[in-house]
C-alpha cells in the first residue's frame, strides 16, 4: 500500500533522474546495480553474552612469551594468523569460519554500565532506558516467524536484554533452563480446551469496559500478550523450545552444560525464523584464581560455540546467522599478587563474528605485546555494533524518538568498521 | 513503464531522490543568518560553559564542547559533532534544547529553556545546512561536515542475503519484471511470506515459516505468478514432495533453494538442477539418496549444496566431487567425543 503510494507520487521524478540514477550510485562506493546500499548479509543472531568480562588473554588474544600471561599457553588454529588459548581446541578446529576481534574498546569498567554498553551502544543513565540490540532488530525488520517471540534470551538470570523504551513484545523472552524450554506453557491438565477458550471469552468480556473507558497503548499491548501466548500455546512452533526432539549424540556434542544446550536451543530457534537469541554464560569475573577458573569456564563455551558453527554449517544456515561472542570488558595483563587474578580491564579486550557474511579464518586489530592497549585498528563498542546492525541491514542513521521525545539510533554514534565483515 | 522503472530503481533512486530534495531545500530559502539570528542565542545562553578556558577562569569546557568557534562545533564535544548540517533531529545540540524541561540533559542546565522560537531558529538554521557566514569566532580545530545522503541515510530495513551472490542480484534486478501485484496478495493469501531482497527491489524471497505443515503441491501452484520474480524459496520441513517441485521449473532466476527436511527425494531434484541461477541448494536431512548424484552433476558451476543428513552415502558425494569439483559440498558434521565424564563434580 505505502510502496504504491510512494511509487506514484515521485513517479514523474524517477523518470528525470533514470539517467543520473546510476552514476550517483557507483559515487557512494557501492556494489554495482541497485542493491548496492548496505546490503543485508545476516538475518538472525545468535549473540554468545560472555558476562562478568571475559579475560582477553586467557582466551581469544593470548600473548607467549610474555610475563604477564601467566601458565596459559597459546595454540594453533585452524586459521594460519589465529592463536587461541589452550582452553579452545574444539574452537581451534573451526577458526575458518570465525573472525577474532581484537582491538575492542570499551570506556565503562564497571559490569552494569559496561553490559548495559555493549548490549545498547549506549551510556547507563537514569533518565532513559535504551533498547538492546535484539529489540532494535525486531522492531526495525520486523519478526520472521509471526507465532514466535522475534527475541529470546538463554540463561540471562537476573541480568537480561531490555526493550528499552520500545513497547513490551520486544522484550526478550527470558529462558532460564534451555532444558526445560518454555515452561507453563501447556495448559494445565484438568482444563479442556473448550474450558479454555471459554475462560478467556470471559475475559474479554471483563476487559472490555475498562478498555472502553481507557483506550491506551500500553493496554492493547497488555491484550496482544494474552493473544501472541494463547497463540503459540496452541502453535507447532512450540517444539521449537524442546530440546528432547534432538538426537542424543548431538545434545552430548554440545555439552551437557547450560551454556552447550543453550546453543543448541539456539539453533532451533533459527530455524523457527527467531530472529536474534542470547545465551549467556556467567562467572567470568575472575579477580580470584584466573587460571583456576578459566579451566572451568572456558570448556563449555568452546565446545557450545565450535559445535554450533559446524552444526550451522551443516545444515545451511551459517550463512544467513551472524554468531557473535561479546563481553563487557577484558581483564588486565597485571596478575594481581595477592589473589592471582585479573582486574576489569576496558582499554583491550576481545570478541569474534562469524557466519551471516563474515569473512572467517582471520583476526581483526591488534593489542600491544602484553594485552594492555589496542594498537591496530580500534574497534569501539557503539562501533561493534554498528557493522552488527549494518550485516543485518539496519538503517544506521534511521532515528527513533522516544516517548519522552528524545532522538536515538541502532548504535548511537557508531560506524560500521570498514573491513571487519570482510 | 514508469511505475515499471520506479521499482526496477528500488532503493538506489530513492535516496537520490531524497538527496536532490534536501538540495532544492537547502536552494529555496536561507533565511537564517548566523551572525544575527544563532549566535546572539549562543552567546546569551550557552558561551558560559562551553568556551574558551581563558573566559571560564581556566575550567575546561563542559562535556568537552566549545560552541565559540566554527571549527570547535564541528569538532564537538563528548557526544560527536554539535551540529551535523542538514539535519536537525540528528544534531546533539538541537537534540538537548529540546529535551522537556525536567530532563536532567536539558541544555541550558540551569535557568529558562530556550524559547520556542529560539529552538526553532535553531532547528532552520541546521536544517537549511548550518552555514556559518562569515563568522568563524574563535575557530577551532578543523572538522568535516558530516551529512544525510551518506551511505546510511535514513531508510528502510533491507532484509537477508549473502553477499556471495549480491552481484548475482544486481544483475538479475535489471533483467526481471516488476512485481504483478495481484500475484503477491494471491501468494500471500495460500500462505507464503513474501519480501523483498531489498525494499523497492523486484526480487522476492518467500518463506512459510509457521505454517511448513500445510505446504504442499497447492500451496507451490499459488506461487505461479510470481515466479518470474522469485530468487529465494525456502521449503524447509513443509509437506511437500516431489511432485509438487514441477512447479519450479518456471522459476528460471532461482537462485537459493531451501528442500532441508523435506520429503523430497532425487525424483523431484528433476525439476530443479537445471535452473540456470541456483547457486545454493540446500537438502539436508532430505530423502534424496545416491541417485541424485548425477543429477546435481547437472547444477551450474561453483553451486553450493547441501547433503548432510540426507540419504546419499559419502562414496555418492566423492563421486559428486570427482565429477564437477567446483561444486561446493556441504556434506560433514564431525562431532568431538563427548566430554570425559567426570565424578569430583556435576558438570
Amino acid at each position: 500500500m505505502a510502496r504504491g503510494l510512494l511509487g506514484l507520487s515521485t513517479m514523474p521524478l524517477l523518470t528525470r533522474l533514470a539517467a543520473a540514477a546510476p552514476l550517483l550510485a557507483s559515487d557512494s562506493g557501492a556494489s554495482p546495480g541497485v542493491i548496492g546500499l548496505n546490503p543485508a548479509t545476516a538475518r538472525h543472531v545468535i549473540y554468545l553474552y560472555m558476562s562478568g568480562g571475559m579475560s582477553h588473554l586467557d582466551t581469544f588474544d593470548p600473548k607467549p612469551g610474555a610475563e604477564t600471561q601467566g601458565p596459559t599457553q597459546a595454540i594453533p588454529t585452524a586459521a594460519d594468523d589465529v592463536l587461541l588459548s589452550q582452553h579452545f581446541p574444539l574452537l581451534a578446529e573451526q577458526m575458518d569460519k570465525v573472525c577474532v576481534v581484537n582491538s575492542l574498546q570499551s570506556n565503562q569498567g564497571a559490569h552494569a554500565q559496561g553490559r548495559y554498553f555493549m548490549h545498547t551502544s549506549y551510556e547507563l543513565r537514569g533518565t532513559i532506558r535504551h533498547p538492546s540490540m535484539g529489540a532494535w532488530l525486531n522492531h526495525m525488520a520486523g519478526p520472521l516467524n509471526p507465532t514466535l517471540p522475534g527475541h529470546v534470551e538463554i540463561a540471562g538470570g537476573a541480568y537480561t536484554a531490555s526493550a528499552g523504551f520500545f513497547e513490551s513484545q520486544f522484550m526478550p523472552l527470558p529462558i532460564g533452563d534451555p532444558e526445560a524450554g518454555l515452561t507453563n506453557s501447556t495448559r494445565a491438565e484438568h482444563v479442556d480446551a473448550s474450558t479454555f477458550a471459554r475462560r478467556l471469552e470471559r475475559l474479554g468480556e471483563m476487559n472490555a469496559t475498562f478498555a472502553a473507558e481507557h483506550a491506551h497503548k500500553s493496554l492493547d499491548a497488555y491484550g496482544d500478550m494474552y493473544a501472541q501466548a494463547v497463540h503459540l500455546m496452541e502453535s507447532q512452533d512450540l517444539a521449537a523450545f524442546d530440546l528432547s526432539a534432538e538426537p542424543e549424540h548431538l545434545r552430548a556434542a554440545y555439552g551437557r552444560s547450560t551454556f552447550g544446550q543453550g546453543c543448541l536451543l539456539a539453533r532451533r530457534l533459527v530455524e523457527h525464523g527467531v530472529r536474534f537469541i542470547e545465551v549467556v554464560s556467567g562467572g567470568w569475573d575472575t579477580h580470584s584464581d584466573n587460571f583456576e577458573r578459566m579451566e572451568e569456564l572456558c570448556p563449555p563455551v568452546d565446545r557450545g560455540l565450535a559445535v554450533l558453527l559446524a552444526d550451522l554449517e551443516a545444515r545451511g544456515l551459517l550463512d544467513d546467522t551472524l554468531v557473535v561472542l561479546a563481553t563487557e570488558f577484558g581483564r588486565s595483563p597485571q596478575i594481581t599478587a595477592e589473589r592471582n587474578g585479573r582486574n576489569h580491564h576496558p582499554a583491550a579486550f576481545s570478541g569474534l563474528l562469524a557466519g551471516g557474511g563474515v569473512v572467517g579464518g582471520r583476526r581483526f586489530g591488534a593489542t600491544d605485546s602484553t594485552g594492555a592497549v589496542v594498537i591496530e585498528d580500534p574497534v569501539t563498542v557503539p562501533d561493534f555494533n554498528a557493522t552488527i546492525g549494518q550485516a543485518l541491514g539496519l538503517p544506521l542513521d534511521h532515528i527513533v524518538t522516544s516517548p519522552s521525545g528524545r532522538p536515538f539510533t541502532l548504535a548511537d554514534k557508531g560506524r560500521a568498521v570498514p573491513g571487519l565483515m570482510g | 513503464m514508469s511505475c515499471d522503472l520506479s521499482s526496477r530503481l528500488g532503493r538506489g533512486s530513492m535516496c537520490v531522490v531524497v538527496a536532490l530534495l534536501g538540495s532544492m531545500a537547502q536552494l529555496s530559502a536561507r533565511d537564517i543568518d548566523f551572525a544575527s539570528d544563532v549566535l546572539p542565542v549562543l552567546e546569551q545562553r550557552c558561551f558560559q560553559c562551553h568556551a574558551d578556558p581563558a573566559t571560564r577562569d581556566g575550567k575546561a569546557p563542559k562535556g568537552g564542547l566549545r560552541l565559540d568557534g566554527a571549527g570547535w562545533m564541528l569538532a564537538g564535544g563528548s557526544n560527536g559533532p554539535a551540529v551535523v548540517a542538514g539535519d536537525a533531529d540528528a544534531s546533539p545540540m538541537v537534540q538537548f534544547v529540546s529535551l522537556a524541561s525536567h530532563d536532567l540533559d536539558r541544555m541550558p542546565p540551569k535557568g529558562a529553556m530556550l524559547s520556542a522560537d529560539q529552538i526553532q531558529t535553531l532547528r532552520a538554521w541546521v536544517r537549511e545546512g548550518a552555514a556559518f557566514g562569515t563568522w568563524n569566532g574563535t575557530g577551532g580545530p578543523v572538522a568535516t561536515l558530516r551529512g544525510p545522503g551518506s551511505a546510511h541515510a535514513a531508510g528502510t530495513v533491507l532484509p537477508g542475503g549473502n553477499t556471495r551472490w549480491l552481484e548475482l542480484f544486481a544483475r538479475l534486478e535489471l533483467e526481471l519484471p516488476a512485481v504483478n501485484e495481484l500475484a503477491r496478495v494471491a501468494a500471500e493469501q495460500a500462505g507464503a511470506r513474501v519480501e523483498a531482497v531489498v525494499p523497492g527491489s523486484v526480487l522476492l524471497r518467500v518463506d512459510y515459516l509457521s505454517r511448513e505443515s500445510g505446504v504442499d503441491g497447492k500451496t507451490l501452484a499459488a506461487l505461479s505468478g510470481l515466479s518470474s520474480n522469485l530468487v529465494s524459496l525456502h521449503l524447509a520441513r513443509t509437506a511437500i514432495d516431489d511432485a509438487a517441485l514441477t512447479a519450479l521449473a518456471g522459476m528460471r532466476q532461482l537462485v537459493r533453494l531451501d528442500l532441508s527436511r523435506t520429503r523430497v527425494t532425487s525424483a523431484g531434484l528433476k525439476s530443479v538442477v537445471g535452473l540456470p541461477e541456483l547457486r545454493w541448494l540446500n537438502l539436508f536431512g532430505s530423502d534424496v539418496g545416491d541417485d541424485a548424484v548425477e543429477l546435481l552433476a547437472q547444477l551450474p558451476r561453483e553451486a553450493q549444496v547441501f547433503l548432510w543428513g540426507s540419504q546419499v552415502s559419502s562414496a555418492g558425494v566423492q563421486q559428486l566431487r570427482r565429477t564437477r569439483p567446483d561444486l561446493v559440498v556441504q556434506f560433514a558434521l564431525a562431532l568431538p567425543a563427548p566430554e570425559p565424564v567426570r565424578d569430583d563434580e556435576d558438570g
